[in-house]
This record gives C-alpha cells, structure tokens and sequence, in this order.
C-alpha cells in the first residue's frame, strides 16, 4: 500500500477537509462501509458535521486508533483522556457530538457522551435548566408520580 | 442545540444512563421521560442493565446502617489493591422519615420492615412497591424475622412472592405467610427443623425459596423454606445450579473455608470447595458479617456496615464503607449483595385499601 493510500480526506458541512490515517477514520462504521462500497474517491464528504464538531471527533478518532504499535496506552490512561475530553465541553457541543458519533456510527463515542450528558444532569432542576426540558405536568399528575415513587435512592 | 433536537432513540440512550440515583428526578422532569423511564423499566430491560452493570470487578450492595438503606458498590480488583465502596445512593421516601429495621433481598426486590412491623416490598431498579401490613405487631424489631421468596407458576409473566414471617413472642414460635396473589396472610405449623433457625436473620433466596442456617445438637444445617409447598425442608447437611455459598470457620481453626453448592433443592444438596484461606486479620467473622463470592475471579466480599474485605486464596485486602461510623455501635446492620432486576411485583387486589396502608405509615 503506497503512503497516499493510507491517508482519507475528510469533508465537512462547511467544507472543511481533514486529512487523516485511514486506520483512523475507519473506527466510524459509516465511513467503513462508504469506503467498502468504493462508492467514493479518496474524499469522504460528511454532510451532518461541522469542521468544528469533527475536528473534535478526529481528535477522539486518533487517540483511540491502533496505528503502527501507537496503540500501546493502557486503558486506564484512555479512560482518564476520555474524562477529560468531554469534561469541558457544553451542552450543545456535546449534543452536537452525540449527533455526530451517531451519524458516523461510532459506537464508543456514542457511548461516551451519553453518559456524559446523563452524569452532568442529576436533579429535576438540572433536567429542566441545562437540558432545556419543559415540565409538562399538571400538579395531579405531578403528584400521581410522586406517588408512585414514594421509595427511592437519593443523594 | 439542546436535548428537543436529539432523535427519540438518542433521548432514550441518555436517560438509560442517568443513575439510579437520579430516577425519581428523572420521572419528574416531563411526560416524555416518565414514560420512556417506565418503558425502560418494564421493556427494553437490557439497555439499562449493560449500563448499571457494573464495570470491571465492581459488584452491589445493600447496606442497613443506622436504619438507612443505601446502595454501594464495591470496587475490587484482587486481592492486592484494597476495594473501594462508592455510595450510590441513600433510600429516602417521599416528604417523610422513615426508619428501616430490617432488610432482606431476593432477586432484585427489596423487603423493607418499617416500624410496627409495616413492611414495604420495593425493586429499586423499577420503582415499583407494594405495602403490606402485618395482622399483628410484635412492638419489639428482633422478635420477627422476614423472608421474600417466590412460586414460579406457569403460564403468568409475574412472579408471585411470597413473604415469610418467623415470630418468637414469649418463647412461643410462629410462622405466617404472606401471598401477593390472594393479600392474605397464613399461619401454618412450625417444624421441629425451623425451632432453631437462626431468630435474627432468616438466610437468603435462591431460586424463589429461602435458605437459613440452624444449629441442632451443635451440628450446623441448612433449612430450605420451600414458598410452593409452604412448608420447611429436611435438614440439608453443610457442607451444602446457581449456588449458595458458604463460609465456614471454626473457633479452633486457623483456616475459614468457603463452599460452594453443586446441587441444590429443597430436598438435596451437594458441595465443592470454593476456597480455604488463613483467618488473617478476619480473626472471627461475626455471624451477622455478610458475604458473597465471584466466582470467576475466586474471591469472597466479606462485609459489615462499615468495612469490607477481598478474601482470595492468596491473601486478604479491607477497605472501608464511608459513610460514616454507626451511631449505634449496639445495632449491628446488615449488609446483603445486589443484583438489579426487572422483577415484577404483584399489584394488589382491587378493592384493597391503599389509601389507608399510606395512613398507617
């Protein structure tokens, strides 16, 4: 394989390109399968992401690669990078991230801002406030639910 | 951006994620997510359960301190790192206090004993409870013990539990049963078997029936409560498909050993050696000590209210539960393991007046 055929350009909403390893871009299912098909040339076009969100995406992409014998980090180490990497972003970027992990079908990133997003939000008024969640309840039917979980575990 | 422009399926995988801790906030926070937590909870159980499924060498645990209930998790990885517990919540009701006395697992359901003997049968993981009132009060916790088991009968997706009650009211001995089905409580004979069951812990469920320890002309057994015939087993000879585990020490021994059940019914038992250790600094285990094993990394957790060991072949570890030292070093608490489960509880039968259980708490 000649060094061109490694490498994968990746394009963005907003035309950004990114060039990347192929080992790389190929932990998102969606750009394996496109790349499977031969349906595309050495360009991927991403029409859901914006170069902002995949720059981040082909940060996270890299770190977790195994490239060449780079793949040697132990996963405690990969556990803390990934605590760190969704530990300052916002909400809407990782909303934003979500969309994107699911898009490009990458199931562990998928994974990891889920819980980020679950882990960030912990009371009713978090729900509502961060998560931008109207409460649509009727003060009955607040108090039906209320009812029925009487027993709980708290904080 | 925000949580309204995500897919349904997306919202979905967020809310499996939020901690049990958080599950009552959760339901309270809009229509969508009352539901989607709900339907999570009755059909799609596997998303939820990869999720609170624990990570790498962390197992769950109930802890009775100071008549609280919380729910811990211990992490251990072997025997040479001490474990580490994380408290994941503390069991509160709704606008009130409650003090809990006694609690009791099976299978991913909670029997609580509230004061007066009320008892409140509870899966955490659902949400779903059931209050149940005594016929009688023994006014005095260490008089009665509990038991949750259960029938499994054909052709019904519900399990029907079944609580047991093993009473000693003036040295005279009592038992009643509880079934979910009819709401009725039984009284029924008690065997020359069950006269020496250990009075302040019943054992624990397996398989629906319960298993409790009984010393007869010193001689250590085995009691299998068997909920379908509602009545006591034959003695089960110690060293006794899932399994029971149990460990054993003597006082003139420096050895504690731990077996394991190959076979076992109400009727028949059979045992292998899990593993046998020196006593270490675990010089006695106290009788209300709790433990359980993993089998796959051959080590038991030994625990009280306040600290938990990693015994393995090769040695011991002990770390401590933070959450503070009892207030009351005389009341011992309980520790029991969790396993999460989407076990339904019966509801009661219609025309039972719940209104008025809600009173008399």
């Amino acid at each position: 394989m000649s060094k061109s055929e490694k490498k994968i350009v990746l394009k963005s909403l907003d035309n950004e390109a990114f060039e990347v390893e192929k080992a790389v871009a190929l932990q998102s299912q969606t750009i394996w399968v496109m790349c499977e098909d031969k349906c595309v040339g050495n360009e991927i076009p991403l029409e859901n992401v914006t170069g902002q969100i995949l720059a981040k995406v082909i940060d996270y992409c890299k770190k977790h690669a195994v490239v060449d014998g780079d793949g040697d980090e132990s996963s405690e180490e990969l556990k803390n990078w990934d605590t760190e990497f969704t530990k300052n972003m916002d909400q809407s970027t990782l909303f934003n991230m979500i969309l994107a992990a699911n898009y490009l079908n990458i199931k562990s990133l998928l994974n990891l801002t889920c819980q980020a997003v679950a882990d960030k939000t912990k009371t009713i008024d978090e729900f509502h406030t961060f998560l931008n969640i109207e409460n649509n309840f009727t003060p009955e039917e607040e108090a039906q639910i209320c009812q029925e979980n009487l027993w709980a575990f708290d904080d | 951006m925000s949580m309204s422009n995500l897919p349904s399926e997306l919202v979905e995988e967020i809310v499996s994620r939020v901690p049990l801790k958080s599950m009552r906030a959760v339901r309270l926070t809009c229509k969508k997510w009352n539901t989607l937590s709900k339907n999570q909870a009755r059909y799609t159980s596997e998303k939820r359960q990869e999720h609170a499924a624990t990570r790498e060498g962390e197992s769950q645990m109930i802890v009775l301190k100071d008549y609280n209930v919380y729910l811990m998790s211990v992490i251990s990885n072997g025997i040479d790192t001490d474990p580490s517990t994380e408290c994941k919540g503390k069991l509160t009701c709704l606008n009130e206090q409650v003090q809990i006395y006694k609690v009791f697992h099976c299978e991913g359901v909670l029997l609580l004993v509230l004061k007066d003997d009320m008892l409140v049968v509870w899966n955490p993981y659902s949400g779903q409870t059931r209050l149940i009132v005594p016929r009688y009060s023994c006014h005095g916790q260490e008089r009665s013990s509990y038991a949750l088991g259960y029938v499994n009968k054909k052709n019904q997706t519900c399990r029907s539990h079944k609580i047991l009650r093993y009473s000693d009211v003036s040295n005279k001995l009592w038992c009643e049963i509880y079934d979910f089905d009819s709401g009725l409580w039984t009284t029924f004979a008690v065997t020359p078997q069950s006269r020496s069951l250990a009075p302040y812990n019943l054992g624990l469920s397996l398989k629906g029936n319960t298993y409790g320890h009984t010393k007869i002309s010193r001689i250590n057994h085995i009691v299998c409560f068997d909920y379908t015939s509602e009545s006591f087993g034959p003695l089960l000879h110690l060293p006794l498909e899932e399994k029971l585990a149990v460990l054993h020490h003597l006082y003139h021994s420096t050895q504690i050993e731990i077996w394991v059940t190959t076979k076992i019914e109400a009727k028949i038992v059979s045992w292998s050696m899990f593993l046998t250790v020196d006593k270490g600094p675990f010089g006695s285990i106290p009788a209300y000590w709790s433990f359980f094993i993993d089998e796959e990394k051959k080590v038991a957790v030994v625990s009280n209210s306040y600290s938990v060991g990693i015994i393995g072949e090769a040695g011991y570890s002990v770390g401590e539960i933070d959450i503070g030292e009892p207030a009351d070093k005389n009341y011992w608490g309980h520790v029991c393991s969790y396993v999460p489960s989407l076990v339904q509880i019966k509801e009661p039968l219609k025309g039972l007046k719940q209104k008025n259980l809600k009173k008399r708490l």
